[in-house]
């Protein structure tokens, strides 16, 4: 797994590009453990339409309060619990000014 | 429609739109089981100039489950890539299109086979190419010559082919919707019209098929070719199922997904979602694998079509609407398999776990003279042990939900006679409509009608 940082989500979506610290974060997979003769419920594609690594991130809040980020890549998901990264992006998204200065 | 636009969320979704699910032993080919799944409804043959092709954003999947969990074992992925080739035109085709290779052909659309067995991911096959759309007789003069050559072997005796082919499945859409009338009964509805013969609402449109053929000792629990119809291990599950990438980003200069992939569609039992599961709950049916279909028992036990049928023809299925207790035989078919001891010479039971999907015995051999109502009909290797192409899935599951199946659990029921006489389409009989035509071999669909040859809303039946 990648060593994502909240700079990391935040450069490499829409162009935003908010001052935080620097931070290794804490994430997860969401694929649950499952018995091994069966297969994924959902498929874990590897083939050559997966994106490289430097392929587009997307990331989306469900529900800020939990402070948990899903961030998109290739064809992976990856889980982030991280209430300061998640405020900072919340503040983001809601100053008209800042997007506008970064547009 | 058996699968066509049943959810509101996948109608508005057709490549991703899985259409209907077909699981047999290839009757020219026993030692194989044939799986088809389409996608695409309604495809207008002159839909031109973008004619309709897989979703390159789209992974499809065929799954098979042989340990009766409703969990996928083996599963196949498919996944396509379209190319330009003269980016310089808004044509489809710059010319008769000769071979699948032709430079005429200015979109052709190629796709990746993955076998995947648990954890285990094999690559089968890369770049393989699928046929252009039937056009008409100046782009696609030699069709079936087209069509035949994108039919690949992937070694280890598995062939697929993906492309258009004439939707084979048969219903009578504008009847049944309209306050589910069954044509010749309109006399007897409770809002009564003269009776008429039955339409085939799917007459001259196509679909977008993909089949795969697979040697049976492939898909069975233990690698072997069971012959013996009471063993257990002689029953496979099977249902098809697509998927999308969480994130789509679009704007003015870009648009891209990414991701995991998440599920949108399903198919196993035609018309399990379409009839079955009520309109709220149909979006999430579609983002769920068949082992999760327990919350779903209650309206198969109780389905809400068995209701309103006595409602809406005023007594002419009194016994139907005294039927109060659980439908066990419609929780058999569609959710356990049917159990050894129920119908005599066949079984397809899965265990007790509740899961939407085709019960294929591989044991039961293909019919020598099929008869195309299935079980219902006699015939042991027709639907519901499986499904064929040409199978009329729509009579045999009103019949059964009007209470013709029901004796099997209870034999003191007796069928209204009207359940033995509903037919949905055609008038009886062992014949599929004329408008619809099959194969005798791989992909057992037949070749698309073309544009240029169908006439619209062409009334023949």
């Amino acid at each position: 797994m990648k060593d994502w940082s909240r700079r990391h989500v935040l450069r490499a979506t829409a162009g935003a590009a908010i001052a935080v610290p620097m931070a290794a974060l804490g994430g997860g997979r969401t694929t649950a453990a499952k018995p091994a003769s069966s297969v994924a419920a959902s498929p874990q594609w590897s083939g050559d339409h997966a994106a490289a690594d430097t392929g587009p991130v997307m990331f989306c809040i469900h529900d800020a309060q939990r402070g948990e980020v899903s961030i998109l890549h290739g064809t992976d998901e990856v889980i982030v619990h991280d209430r300061q990264l998640v405020a900072r992006i919340m503040q983001a998204a809601h100053s008209s000014a800042t997007v506008s200065q970064k547009a | 429609m058996s699968s066509h636009r049943e959810a509101p969320e996948i109608s508005k979704d057709p490549v991703a739109d899985n259409t209907d699910t077909y699981a047999f032993i290839s009757p020219d080919k026993p030692d194989t089981v044939t799986i088809i799944s389409n996608y695409i409804p309604l495809e207008d043959p002159a839909g031109g100039p973008n004619f309709f092709e897989f979703g390159d954003d789209v992974l499809y999947r065929i799954n098979i489950d042989n340990n009766g969990d409703g969990k996928a074992d083996v599963a196949y992925e498919f996944r396509f890539d379209t190319k330009i080739r003269n980016a310089e035109t808004f044509l489809y085709n710059t010319g008769p299109i000769a071979s699948l290779t032709d430079p005429n052909f200015n979109r052709p659309q190629t796709y990746t086979v993955t076998e995947v067995r648990g954890t285990r991911r094999r690559q089968l096959k890369r770049d393989i190419p699928t046929p252009p759309c039937n056009i008409g007789p100046r782009s696609t003069p030699n069709y079936a010559k087209l069509a035949n050559a994108a039919i690949t072997p992937l070694g280890g005796g598995i062939s697929v082919f993906a492309g258009q082919r004439l939707d084979g499945f048969y219903v009578d859409l504008g009847s049944v919707f309209d306050l589910a009338v069954l044509r010749p009964f309109q006399n007897l509805h409770l809002i009564p019209s003269p009776a008429t013969g039955g339409v085939n609402a799917l007459r001259s449109f196509n679909v977008h098929t993909i089949a795969i053929q697979v040697p049976i000792g492939a898909l069975t629990r233990n690698g072997k070719t069971p012959t013996d119809v009471f063993d257990p291990k002689a029953v496979i599950g099977v249902w098809a199922s697509a998927y999308r990438q969480k994130g789509r980003y679009q704007d003015n200069n870009r648009s891209y997904s990414t991701g995991a992939f998440t599920q949108v569609s399903r198919l196993g039992n035609p018309l399990f979602n379409e009839v079955i599961v009520p309109m709220s709950r149909k979006d999430k049916w579609n983002r769920l694998e068949p082992s999760q279909d327990y919350q779903f028992a209650k309206y198969v036990a109780q389905p809400e079509l068995a209701k309103l049928l006595p409602v809406l023809y005023p007594g002419v299925f009194p016994n139907l609407a005294a039927l109060t207790a659980d439908r066990a035989d419609l929780l058999a078919i569609l959710l356990t398999g049917v159990p050894k001891g129920v119908i005599p010479g066949f079984q397809n039971f899965t265990g007790p776990k509740q899961a939407d999907m085709l019960r294929l015995n591989v044991a039961v051999p293909p019919a020598a003279t099929p008869n195309i109502n299935g079980i219902l009909g006699g015939d042991l290797a027709g639907f519901p042990n499986g499904r064929r192409v040409f199978d009329n899935v729509v009579t045999i599951e009103l019949r059964a939900v009007a209470g013709q199946t029901y004796p099997l659990i209870d034999k003191a029921f007796v069928p209204d006679g009207a359940a033995g006489l509903i037919f949905d389409v055609i008038g009886g009989g062992n014949t599929p409509p004329p408008s619809v035509s099959y194969l005798d071999v791989f992909p057992y669909l037949d070749h698309p009608v073309s544009g240029y040859n169908t006439v619209p809303l062409d009334q023949s039946a």
